[in-house]
């Protein structure tokens, strides 16, 4: 049969954002994919080597859309790091709140993204109707419901609002309930398993050798996660699981995830138990006006993977000589090509899903 | 007294007044002498045209309640309100004016054809949808008397017609010159290799029952007891495989939007938009009517038969046959919906497994087991049953071992 090229993207309803893929298909079944980014490309890092640092924090928000302030939690930690500066704990702990808060959203919707890729529209107003607590909560904390511009070199920008705790309790017991709710319509929907058990599957050699980080790492079996082996803000001192799959496959990046949501509700549950009274940012803090010159590389856990800075200082000006940014997404996005081979038309929104790309932190 | 005679007579009453009031005013002469005979000799055309636009109207009329009841409710379901569309007085904040004002946009929206596609199969593809589903609903009677026809064959003119619109969307896929066009269209035409044959040979038990394909015998034949508890693994794969006759979620492939983007009508627009969507629905109207004929007992009253003294006097027995009809296809209709609202949707290859390897036995282990109760009850009578009863439980047992065994996946 004659085979074809067939683009999914980049205007096109399957693909999570603006990009494309071109996937060669004999029939239904695909032999052959290449993958096309570079649609949102606005030079953030560029940007980053011409603005003073407190002028590029709001920047960071708009690096993925999804999960705005885990990018700029890691970029005020990374010059953290360089200034050679430790935020208050109890800035720490919002920011821990902040991020995980961050994480549910983000995974929610990603969960409704994937279901919607099969059809199931149901769950992804489900997802987003849950995910507005969420963004309740942020707008209650921080004013913005999206771009939050939240952390501060040495600190956050407020403290918690006075009720924001048993607002936030009373969201996360919610969150518990409608996770099992989620595990009812996605875990045990015959389709559901159907669609997803040994799609996309990225055995763990491979994962390793693309470089997957994240959830995309752990749903092949491997458990690592930055929160973990090189605890940054406050982690170590919470307790928490890493869930780990067994075949790579899409029903266990969504068994993955779903778990990590239910460890995240439980982070910000532990964080409002054990959050120290104090400041919130350091006392008489002001911004250098040079950057030391050294460099620094920060990591942390992105709700889609390992993301990191490398941040160097010129020692001249306050504005960074070089920012490279590490993207996880871009890296998974790159790998599709390899494991989409053999997968049917079908499947392809549902590997893309997978991956949970955010185009804004891909193309930068 | 049925609907034939019933439009015939109305007719006929209206044409001999309106004859009758020229001879009164005395006219005559060769012109009405023409016009008499030229009545005379159309008076079938015009009485079936008649009947047929009444079947059609009252079609489309369900049509229009189907797509309120599937757009409320999968709403509901997804906890949110749906369409709130109404004016002041009209079902404000019901949105009962909102398929009437989707109907209007697609109406004045430009009609467009890419230009590569070959024009005049590209405009038949929704033509022939639209024609042979509605054709379908001159084979459907609603009661004893509301029927367009009475065929004797009705069940085979329903299901020869009803198979017949994967071969437009294939037409319309192929000619819009498009390549996701091209895949839904493909679809479409493997989804009726793998579930026709299911789906047809799942009613052979109940004709055997039935021992008839009109489907008002079929109906009375379940005067005590519904097919639904005679033949539920006919019922079962009727069911599954209506679904995918009619494409809708877990089966609607041809227009997956996730992935073809809208499937094969990716290029319509306007009112071949509109035919696509609106056959759709109608397909969705007669699997439903012909489940609840075959297997819901039809216009039978669901409820014993009583009467009440009305006060001001005469005695109320019940609504009319075709309202318990209507009303039982909608159920039907709702139960859909909710699988929509409940389920993703399948892959290609998956409903062709689906078909061939699952329900294809399993619609002949049914016919299977028709014929054994045959054997042992020839004649369907009240005292036999209670055997058929005894038959369809383990059966119903053993589908659903097999569903517990994952044999369905």
């Amino acid at each position: 049969m004659t085979q074809m090229w067939l683009n999914m993207g980049p205007q096109h309803p399957a693909t999570h954002g603006l990009w494309d893929l071109f996937v060669r298909v004999d029939g239904e079944t695909i032999k052959e994919a290449q993958t096309k980014i570079g649609y949102l490309h606005r030079g953030v890092e560029k940007i980053a080597e011409n603005r003073t640092v407190e002028k590029f924090l709001p920047l960071n928000d708009r690096l993925c859309y999804v999960a705005n302030s885990s990018w700029t939690t890691l970029f005020v930690m990374g010059v953290e790091e360089l200034l050679e500066v430790t935020s208050p704990e109890r800035a720490q702990y919002i920011r821990v709140i902040v991020l995980e808060l961050q994480r549910i959203a983000s995974h929610l919707v990603w969960l409704g993204a994937y279901c919607s890729d099969m059809g199931l529209l149901t769950m992804i107003l489900w997802a987003w109707r849950d995910r507005e607590l969420m963004l309740d909560l942020f707008q209650f904390l921080t004013g913005a419901r999206i771009m939050h511009n939240f952390p501060r070199v040495g600190g956050v920008r407020n403290d918690l609002p006075p009720t924001f705790r048993e607002r936030a309790l009373k969201a996360m017991d919610y969150m518990d309930r409608m996770c099992d709710e989620y595990e009812l319509i996605c875990g045990r929907n015959e389709l559901f398993v159907m669609r997803t058990k040994g799609i996309g599957a990225l055995p763990l050699d491979r994962a390793i050798a693309l470089g997957a980080t994240g959830p995309m790492l752990r749903a092949s079996g491997l458990e690592r996660d930055v929160r973990k082996e090189d605890p940054y803000l406050v982690y170590d001192r919470l307790d928490f699981k890493v869930p780990v799959g067994r075949n790579g496959d899409g029903w266990d990046r969504y068994t993955v995830r779903l778990e990590e949501t239910r460890q995240s509700v439980s982070l910000v549950r532990q964080c409002l138990q054990k959050m120290p009274e104090g400041d919130v940012m350091i006392p008489g803090f002001k911004m250098p006006k040079v950057l030391p010159a050294r460099a620094v590389y920060r990591r942390a856990e992105d709700p889609r993977g390992e993301g990191a800075v490398y941040i160097v200082g010129d020692g001249k000006t306050n504005r960074p000589y070089r920012l490279k940014i590490r993207s996880p997404t871009y890296i998974h996005l790159l790998g599709i090509p390899h494991y989409i081979v053999g997968a049917r038309v079908s499947d392809v929104p549902i590997i893309m899903g997978g991956a949970d790309p955010c185009m804004a932190e891909v193309d930068r | 007294m049925d609907l034939y005679s019933a439009v015939s007579g109305l007719v006929n009453w209206v044409v001999g007044g309106l004859f009758g009031l020229v001879e009164g005013l005395g006219l005559r002469g060769p012109v009405v002498v023409f016009l008499r005979d030229l009545y005379g000799s159309l008076e079938h055309a015009i009485i079936t045209a008649v009947v047929a636009i009444l079947v059609l109207v009252v079609g489309l009329l369900m049509v229009v309640l189907m797509l309120w009841i599937e757009r409320k409710l999968i709403g509901r379901l997804a906890d949110r309100r749906a369409t709130m569309l109404g004016i002041r007085g009209i079902g404000r904040g019901t949105g009962a004016i909102q398929l009437f004002a989707d109907a209007i946009k697609l109406f004045v929206k430009e009609d467009l054809a890419p230009k590569k596609a070959d024009r005049h199969v590209f405009a038949a593809g929704p033509s022939i949808l639209v024609a042979s589903s509605v054709l379908v609903l001159v084979a459907i009677p609603m009661s004893e008397g509301f029927a367009a026809s009475d065929l004797d064959g009705g069940l085979i003119f329903a299901m020869a017609v009803f198979g017949f619109a994967p071969f437009a969307v294939f037409l319309s896929g192929w000619s819009a010159n498009n390549k996701y066009t091209l895949i839904g269209g493909m679809r479409s035409a493997t989804q009726m290799i793998s579930c026709e044959i299911p789906f047809l040979l799942s009613l052979v038990g109940v004709v055997i029952l039935a021992g008839s394909f009109r489907l008002v015998d079929i109906v009375h034949m379940q005067g005590e007891l519904w097919f639904i508890v005679l033949q539920p693994i006919a019922f079962v794969v009727y069911f599954i495989a209506m679904i995918s006759e009619i494409e809708r979620i877990p089966f609607d492939l041809p227009e997956a939007e996730a992935e073809l983007v809208e499937g094969w009508q990716t290029e319509y627009s306007g009112l071949k938009f509109a035919f696509a969507m609106m056959s759709g629905y109608i397909r969705g109207y007669v699997g439903c009517a012909l489940g609840v004929l075959l297997f819901f007992g039809g216009w039978s009253s669901p409820v014993p038969a009583y009467s009440v003294a009305l006060p001001w006097g005469g005695e109320f027995s019940g609504p009319v046959p075709e309202l318990w009809f209507l009303m039982k296809v909608l159920l039907l209709f709702m139960v859909l919906v909710w699988v929509r609202a409940a389920l993703g949707r399948v892959r290609v290859d998956q409903i062709v497994n689906l078909g061939w390897k699952r329900l294809l036995p399993l619609a002949l282990f049914n016919i299977a087991l028709t014929v054994a109760f045959l054997i042992f009850a020839p004649e369907l009578e009240s005292d036999t049953l209670a055997m058929g009863v005894a038959f369809s439980v383990p059966s119903l047992f053993l589908v659903a071992m097999f569903w517990k065994w994952g044999w369905f996946r």
